[in-house]
């Protein structure tokens, strides 16, 4: 799942994750940022981190810390646990473990496709980076498989490249608010998947003003003449109409959708807000 | 009014903050009401929304700057520009202008890690951002620069950028691998070569032979730039929106100025939604029957009222939850100022919506 910032991205991947474990699919949760968006959505105590961990009945999150991904993945390269110790403590490593372009991005998508290959789950949720920064992390496998030409690396990043590109296992969502600017970003990041060529499954929008007031409301509530709670609610009123037609213009752009999530007025995101989005979410 | 206090005298004004909250907006905001006060104004924008580049005149492609057509009346002859970053032509620049020849700086563009680095490396393009700064701020040609910063994902990932790629570049581990035979460097060959193959080592190992001798300039502009940011002439705008995740974000990037002892000139509280009705949120509970009762009085229809006076509850829950927010980003940020622009009916992609965030910008008193 990617978005452009701001839009709910995360929010909607939580919730999509409880639609899908609510059919009885195990569903894990991956969060790439470090960000520990999850732990606080799903009230956990303590941050989530780089443990599988039960959030909801069917439901486990994962925040996957790139600086571990990469020990792991060569710790399993190396074996030896006392060259791989000596190895980390090489300066030399160090540096190219730091600079190597993508490389955390690399292992993060590796990790990611090593849990799937486990089998305790049977469907990923990656709450991805923005759009923007999203294209370039569906893209470094290839380019890894491209400049290393031989060796582990080529081979690993190739399969991972192969499960990306696989419509059959993945499915790329874009989230958007029906705003101008968010909806232009997910038209760009559109036409970009396909050229690449990556399985882009369609796009959620979120945060949809449900039309509550139809065209005689409007009528009624603009001729009043009133002070107090009748002129602010005619106020409220006028703000709600503008800002429903803004968003009906901006959907008609990215429409069908995979579904149309309604705006929350609640005053926090807690976890039967976030059930309810998943609800809307269950027929995909 | 709070704003021109901050930004009397200021050359580059910085605004930092997650995806998603306007950051263009309010730096091409801060721009024209800046130009419009007279002085050579720049915004150099990083990646912005199509929409949002048409309405500055940026073209679709380079960097240069072009002039923004103002509707702005008054006597000041202020010029607003615009500019965009890319990375890619920056670094490109900077190779050819440090490299000892044109054939070293040709060697090093025609190497394959080097495109990746330069364009995919995390921090690359947020350290390119301080590069383009750095140039157009030595350039002259501008009294103040309002710098939009990469929608990080790590707020760190900006301040850190400079030591980060000239770390890179500075390339000592990189020299020890073009050394196999020495001691310290030969356990850390042997494994990149295992795991990475030899002929990204090989790439890797020319790519390092290049940079060789480029390191004083890359470290110069590097710790020049660090220092403008530091000075005086600059200060740090953090933009955001009244949301938990995204003023947590504010306050940890306001955190690291304070540690970093980096000019911290305030926040900007964007997209708040405006209240509609006086008192504490305590007095909530009875205002949908009140808001109906008056609406029906006004003589709107059952319906229509009761619907109009749902949705007033809806909106105050939000303004109520707002300003909340704020009050609680007040208390931790003390006396820090604080400014709000609302949210609008409209979303703002046009000039004219640029133009009416930069009212709200600059008519506060401030907090």
């Amino acid at each position: 799942m990617s978005g452009k910032g701001g839009v709910g991205k995360s929010t909607v991947a939580a919730a999509l994750g409880m639609a899908s474990a609510g059919l009885g699919r195990r569903t894990l949760l991956v969060e790439v940022a470090s960000q520990e968006r999850m732990s606080r959505l799903f009230d956990q105590r303590d941050p989530i981190g780089y443990h599988v961990t039960p959030v909801y009945p069917g439901l486990d999150a994962l925040s996957v810390d790139p600086q571990k991904a990469l020990e792991e993945y060569l710790l399993g390269q190396v074996k030896v646990r006392a060259v791989y110790e000596r190895m980390f403590e090489n300066r030399v490593f160090g540096y190219f473990a730091a600079a190597a372009p993508g490389l955390r991005e690399l292992v993060t998508l590796g990790k990611i496709r090593q849990l799937l290959q486990a089998g305790r789950h049977d469907v990923v949720v990656v709450d991805a980076p923005a759009t923007g920064h999203g294209l370039g992390f569906l893209n470094v496998p290839r380019t890894f498989a491209r400049i290393a030409r031989t060796g582990p690396v080529h081979g690993r990043a190739k399969a991972i490249a192969a499960l990306l590109d696989d419509a059959q296992r993945t499915a790329v969502v874009l989230v958007t608010t029906p705003e101008e600017l968010p909806v232009g970003e997910t038209l760009e990041a559109i036409e970009d998947l396909r050229d690449e060529g990556f399985p882009l499954a369609g796009v959620i929008a979120n945060a949809v003003y449900e039309d509550i007031f139809d065209a005689g409301d409007a009528d009624a509530l603009a001729a009043i003449d009133a002070r107090g709670a009748a002129s602010a609610a005619a106020a409220a009123a006028r703000s709600r109409l503008a800002r429903t037609a803004d968003q009906r213009e901006q959907l008609e752009r990215v429409r069908p959708c995979l579904a149309e999530l309604p705006f929350l007025f609640e005053a926090r995101l807690d976890v039967p807000a976030v059930a309810t989005l998943g609800e809307r979410l269950e027929g995909l | 009014m709070i704003l021109d206090r901050v930004l009397e005298g200021r050359q580059v004004v910085v605004c930092a903050g997650a995806g998603g909250v306007g950051k263009t907006t309010v730096a091409a905001a801060l721009g024209s009401q800046l130009a419009a006060r007279g002085g050579r104004v720049l915004v150099l924008t990083i990646d912005p929304a199509r929409r949002l580049a048409g309405a500055l005149g940026l073209p679709d492609h380079g960097d240069d700057a072009h002039e923004v057509d103002l509707p702005h009346n008054g006597e000041a002859d202020g010029r607003l520009h615009a500019a965009m970053l890319d990375a890619q032509l920056t670094f490109d620049r900077l190779v050819r202008e440090e490299a000892p020849s044109e054939a070293a700086a040709e060697r090093i563009l025609a190497n394959p890690i080097y495109r990746q680095v330069s364009s995919a490396v995390a921090g690359a393009h947020e350290y390119m951002a301080m590069e383009r700064l750095y140039e157009l701020h030595s350039s002259g040609r501008y009294d103040v620069i309002v710098l939009d910063t990469p929608p990080s994902r790590n707020a760190l990932d900006f301040l850190e950028a400079p030591g980060r790629l000239t770390r890179f570049v500075e390339g000592r581990a990189l020299r020890f691998l073009l050394r196999p035979g020495m001691r310290a460097g030969r356990l850390g060959f042997s494994m990149v070569e295992r795991i990475a193959g030899v002929t990204f080592l090989r790439d890797l190992s020319e790519l390092a032979a290049g940079f060789e001798g480029m390191y004083d300039g890359f470290a110069r502009r590097a710790s020049d730039v660090s220092a403008l940011l530091a000075s005086e002439r600059t200060t740090f705008l953090l933009v955001t929106v009244p949301q938990v995740e995204p003023l947590a974000e504010a306050d940890f990037f306001w955190r690291a100025l304070r540690e970093r002892e980096l000019p911290f000139g305030g926040m900007i509280v964007n997209k708040v939604h405006p209240g509609y009705v006086e008192g504490a949120p305590s007095a909530r509970t009875r205002l949908r029957a009140k808001a109906k009762r008056a609406l029906r009085d006004a003589g709107v229809p059952a319906p229509t009222a009761a619907r109009a006076a749902e949705n007033l509850v809806h909106y105050q829950a939000l303004a109520d939850r707002d300003r909340e927010n704020i009050v609680a980003l007040e208390r931790r940020i003390g006396s820090g100022p604080i400014v709000e622009v609302p949210l609008l009916d409209h979303d703002v992609h046009d000039l004219e919506g640029v133009a009416a965030v930069g009212r709200h910008l600059f008519d506060q008193a401030g907090g």
